[in-house]
């Protein structure tokens, strides 16, 4: 007769679901199996006879297995079912790269135009807050719609983001720094400046401080919400390592 | 002929019934359900190998009963039967019941039925 342990760990990779999914139904089958076994042998069976009892009327098949997946399937992954899964997650990232630069791209630019500062000097922080920007949406993406997100690639997610926060954040100060210096120089240059050619450039150095602060905000809390996600699916995790242990104990928080 | 047009996946359909008709009597995790039926029906019906889940969890998602997580420690799920299901149950057992009553009616013959 098999063991709980690797009829569960079968049953573990038979369920084709995200991991918070499998530990969900193992959760329920595993307390099943093994408060049955206890009930079966306080009535008078022996423990192995309990067991092979509690198998027959619990453990799904594999048909009841694949069952089981189907109905707990998200129904984006319905959706996407009849698609190739490596086409669908291009069409994905790109989607989501594209949304990102588009979200960064908008008032980058529109800030380069209003204020008359050239878009190369903002290009470096452009790209480093739509990194940033498509780092963080790709992981809350699966999360919430894909729900297949595992705690390692969360972990990596979130030292992207730092690495990205910190770029962001160098590249706003860099480039307020290289636009105020290039603007005194220009100064020095022709003599002096205006009142209005000082306010002016004041408001765009002060409008890409913002800009930067903005773009610091949404990305500390996007490592914080990576942080967090990344601590949950390493519980879930951890669960599903408990279900499938041998020394399983179903009164165990 | 008329059962099999009516109710393709007949036996699929009394376990549904089987399920609800266990939770009438009260709340119940899995495996009660899985004892209580095969006990009750001296052996006549089974959910075996694991054909309880499935039928269990697409229960819950069309409401029809409600699985809610209990216990200290190591939660275990708990499953009890809704208004909705409640409804179901006694129109669907009222049409076993008339199909059943055909089908004994077809299966005795018209001579019994004339005796």
């Amino acid at each position: 007769m098999p063991s709980a342990e690797s009829v569960f760990r079968e049953l573990n990779a038979r369920l084709d679901l995200p991991a918070r999914r499998r530990a969900l139904l193992l959760r329920e089958l595993r307390a099943d199996f093994e408060d049955l076994v206890t009930t079966l042998v306080a009535e008078g069976l022996t423990p192995e006879a309990a067991q092979q009892k509690a198998f027959r009327l619990l453990t799904p098949s594999p048909d009841d297995a694949g069952a089981l997946s189907g109905l707990h399937r998200t129904r984006y992954a319905r959706l996407v079912s009849g698609y190739r899964a490596a086409r669908v997650q291009v069409v994905e990232r790109v989607s989501i790269g594209v949304m990102a630069a588009l979200a960064v791209g908008a008032p980058l630019f529109a800030l380069a135009r209003s204020s008359g500062l050239p878009v190369g000097t903002l290009t470096v922080l452009g790209v480093a807050a739509t990194f940033l920007l498509a780092n963080l949406a790709w992981h809350a993406f699966r999360i919430v719609v894909r729900d297949d997100a595992d705690a390692d690639s969360l972990a990596r997610a979130g030292m992207v983001q730092a690495a990205l926060l910190g770029l962001t954040l160098s590249a706003g100060a860099l480039s307020v720094f290289v636009d105020a210096a290039l603007t005194l120089s220009s100064w020095e240059a022709g003599g002096g400046a205006t009142t209005i050619q000082v306010a002016a450039t004041m408001t765009r150095c002060a409008e890409t401080t913002a800009l930067t602060l903005g773009l610091t905000i949404l990305g500390v809390f996007g490592a914080l919400a990576l942080l967090q996600w990344h601590l949950s699916a390493r519980t879930v995790e951890e669960e599903l390592r408990a279900l499938l242990s041998p020394t399983f104990d179903p009164e165990e928080e | 002929m008329t059962a099999m047009t009516q109710r393709p996946n007949l036996s699929k359909h009394v376990n549904e019934l089987l399920i609800l008709a266990r939770l009438r009597v009260g709340p119940a995790h899995g495996y009660e359900i899985a004892l209580a039926v095969e006990r009750d029906s001296n052996g006549a019906f089974s959910f075996q190998h694991g054909t309880l889940y499935p039928i269990l969890h697409r229960l819950e998602q069309e409401r029809l009963i409600r699985g809610s997580w209990e216990g200290e420690g190591r939660k275990r799920k708990t499953y009890q039967l809704t208004t909705k299901g409640e409804a179901y149950l006694k129109g669907e057992a009222r049409e076993v019941k008339t199909l059943f009553l055909n089908l004994i009616r077809v299966l005795e013959g018209p001579a019994h039925a004339l005796g």
